[in-house]
């Protein structure tokens, strides 16, 4: 008789474990499709709202598929994400960001801002501030609908790559009532990225370096999909592992085979002496990259945030890459 | 104990069965070292292999290029090395554990060893103390002082009046195992852009290693296995129980100690170099039981090899199934282990511990 009552606990405990986890994942799918058309929707608002500079309510459709009005101007603006900050201060906004994250470092100003968590965000705090609007990004997952069921008005930003970054940067516009200081930015963005093609077009395909992204020492790289392949694409390198897709991790025999021309690290920032240590690894000194010295370490920040600045890190990369063609 | 039917029966087994899996184990390597990502052929890879050699090697004319003798002598050599030391190292102290603590569950991570040495290991990572002292030997050093650091409170703890109860020992170790998973998760939660290495060193790995570790690990391991040689009789006797093993005239409190100390210098030199990697220590001991008997002096010697056999097919496998990426050893070694034994499971139908 006991047995009997145990076992039906546990079937219904399984089904409900099994309801639980269908329902979770049906979630994620539907979030997923509606990610993409908005990303069209944010493009064409954007796109048409320049004439109206300023004027509020606005709706905008954003990265999570939700439409979010904002009433009037924001006075007071929270970032929780070190790219959307670099965007509000890059729109000149600097001066009503009430609190920021431990990860941001850019501009010098952030650091005396009140900060609100770091990876983990510290909901009490973001409340307390009373915010107009919450910049944040899709990778803020949960914590997203935690701060729309407190009433904190968030606008969720997801750019993955450099055109979804004019975007973003063009919604940030729009919220905030600067659309036109937004288009601004957008045109000297492009303007960077225009000059980099111009120079790099004319480098015929033998002459294009092949590059190897280290972002771990463990070698993990970034194949094709992420923004740093991009990055090295369209400054004219060849990434030896963009036939990989997102973050894997490679064999060592693979890279030596591959014998890349130039290897980026993008980790130097947090480990001493990265571009060194991959300069004495012994089993590399075969590698071209290490023979004429072409390890560089790549700040992250300006090439992998998707903010104002990621077109200054296109250019680095452009003039790492090729010197001789920009130091004319 | 149905696997000691005769005096010398054991002897009868290690003769047929040390030579078998020995060849086993050399094609294993010479398998395992002619695939990989990089593409080069077999008949190039064993050139450069004998061109190493001495006496054979001078007759060679090297005409390959000098990164392919890298990537086969120094990426792929000493990897498949340090999988057979590590393999046997996991393989060994797992059955030695499983024979003292006399508990089929017993694997070499039980005591808090591992955990020990991962907490040392993150915190080199989190305060950046690679290059410190000791050079890129600082980690694995630091890792296996930390591992033993580990088993001297764990044994600390469970000592009861000059006394180790086996019982004890094994809740004192996951008494001591919780607490140093706490830190570790403070650790990790602190490290914010170090997490990933840290968290990747914890799942253990063969990769990114060269000549220089297997040369620190190699005299830890044999050393080890030599003391264990002198007292595989003892640790059948211990099988029996406590007190039979006493009446056997052994000295149950010093031996048990001994080989805790060999079995947990074995651990930490292998987690050392290549973090915790999973289900070896566990699953080859269990699978030498079941396939030939319950006798360590047979187990053994037989997971010694056999353990090393394991990992260099297991590591091969993280390495080539999706070349050119690399995948984490410690899925390759439960994919793989993990149903064979069942199936010995349940070919064997017998209460076998």
């Amino acid at each position: 008789m006991k047995n009997t009552l145990r076992h039906i606990l546990l079937a219904v405990l399984i089904a409900f474990v099994a309801v639980g986890l269908m329902a979770c994942s049906s979630d994620e799918g539907e979030q997923g499709e509606n990610n993409s058309e908005t990303s069209e929707n944010n493009q064409q608002e954007a796109d048409s709202s320049s004439e109206n500079e300023g004027s509020f309510p606005v709706t905008i459709t954003d990265d999570s598929g939700e439409e979010v009005t904002i009433e009037e101007e924001p006075e007071k603006i929270i970032s929780v994400i070190p790219s959307a900050t670099e965007i509000v201060f890059g729109l000149g906004l600097g001066d009503k960001v009430v609190g920021v994250t431990d990860n941001d470092n850019y501009p010098e100003e952030v650091k005396e801002i009140e900060s609100v968590g770091a990876f983990e965000l510290n909901f009490e705090k973001i409340v307390s501030l009373e915010p107009d609007l919450v910049v944040a990004d899709v990778n803020n997952g949960e914590a997203i609908q935690q701060m729309r069921d407190q009433g904190v008005k968030v606008l969720v930003l997801g750019a993955q790559t450099l055109e979804e970054t004019y975007e973003d940067i063009l919604t940030v516009g729009k919220a905030t009532g600067t659309t036109t200081k937004a288009e601004e930015i957008v045109a000297s963005m492009k303007k960077d990225v225009e000059e980099v093609e111009n120079v790099v077009e004319d480098i015929p395909e033998e002459e294009r370096k092949t590059v190897w992204l280290e972002i771990g020492e463990e070698l993990f790289t970034a194949g094709s999909g992420t923004f740093l392949n991009e990055m090295v694409e369209k400054a004219g390198g060849i990434n030896i592992m963009a036939d990989q897709d997102g973050w894997p991790q490679i064999s060592e025999e693979e890279v030596i085979e591959k014998n890349p021309d130039v290897i980026f690290v993008t980790y130097a920032n947090y480990v001493e002496n990265a571009v060194d240590k991959v300069k004495k690894r012994e089993t590399w000194q075969d590698i071209t990259a290490i023979q004429e010295g072409e390890v560089h370490a790549l700040n992250s920040d300006i090439t992998e945030r998707t903010g104002p600045r990621i077109t200054q890190g296109l250019k680095m990369i452009a003039e790492i890459l090729y010197p001789e063609k920009f130091n004319q | 104990m149905n696997g000691m039917t005769g005096p010398n029966q054991h002897r009868k087994k290690l003769i047929i069965w040390i030579p078998i899996l020995l060849i086993v184990l050399f094609f294993s390597v010479l398998f395992s070292v002619s695939v990989g990502s990089a593409e080069i052929d077999v008949i190039t890879v064993w050139l450069v292999i004998c061109s190493k050699l001495p006496w054979i090697g001078e007759g060679i004319d090297p005409s390959w290029k000098d990164s392919t003798e890298t990537i086969i002598w120094n990426i792929r050599m000493p990897r498949i090395v340090l999988g057979m030391l590590v393999g046997s190292a996991l393989a060994t102290a797992g059955a030695i554990y499983q024979g003292v603590l006399r508990n089929p569950l017993a694997d070499p991570f039980i005591l808090g060893v591992s955990s020990g040495s991962a907490l040392g290991a993150a915190l080199v990572f989190l305060f950046g103390w690679h290059t410190l002292l000791l050079g890129k030997l600082t980690l694995p050093v630091v890792a296996f002082v930390s591992g033993l650091f580990t088993l001297f409170i764990v044994y600390v703890l469970a000592r009861i009046n000059h006394r180790l109860q086996m019982e004890t020992l094994i809740l004192a170790g996951v008494v001591v195992q919780a607490f140093i998973s706490s830190m570790l998760s403070l650790t990790l939660a602190l490290a914010e852009e170090k997490m990933q290495t840290i968290m990747y060193w914890m799942m253990g790995s063969l990769t990114l290693t060269d000549w220089s570790y297997n040369g620190i690990v190699l005299p830890f391991i044999i050393v080890s296995l030599i003391i264990v040689t002198f007292l595989m009789r003892e640790l059948n006797m211990l099988g029996l129980g406590e007190e039979a093993a006493y009446h056997t005239g052994v000295s149950v409190q010093k031996v048990r100690l001994v080989l805790l100390i060999v079995a947990s210098l074995l651990t930490g030199a292998a987690v050392s170099v290549s973090g915790t990697i999973g289900f070896v220590g566990l699953i080859i001991p269990h699978m030498i039981r079941l396939i030939f008997g319950s006798d360590y002096r047979v187990i053994l010697p037989l997971s010694v090899i056999g353990g090393a056999i394991f990992l260099v097919g297991a590591d091969m496998i993280a390495r080539t199934i999706l070349e050119p990426r690399e995948l984490p050893i410690g899925i390759i070694t439960a994919f793989l282990g993990a149903p064979f034994f069942g199936y010995l499971l349940r070919k064997k139908k017998t209460n076998y511990f």
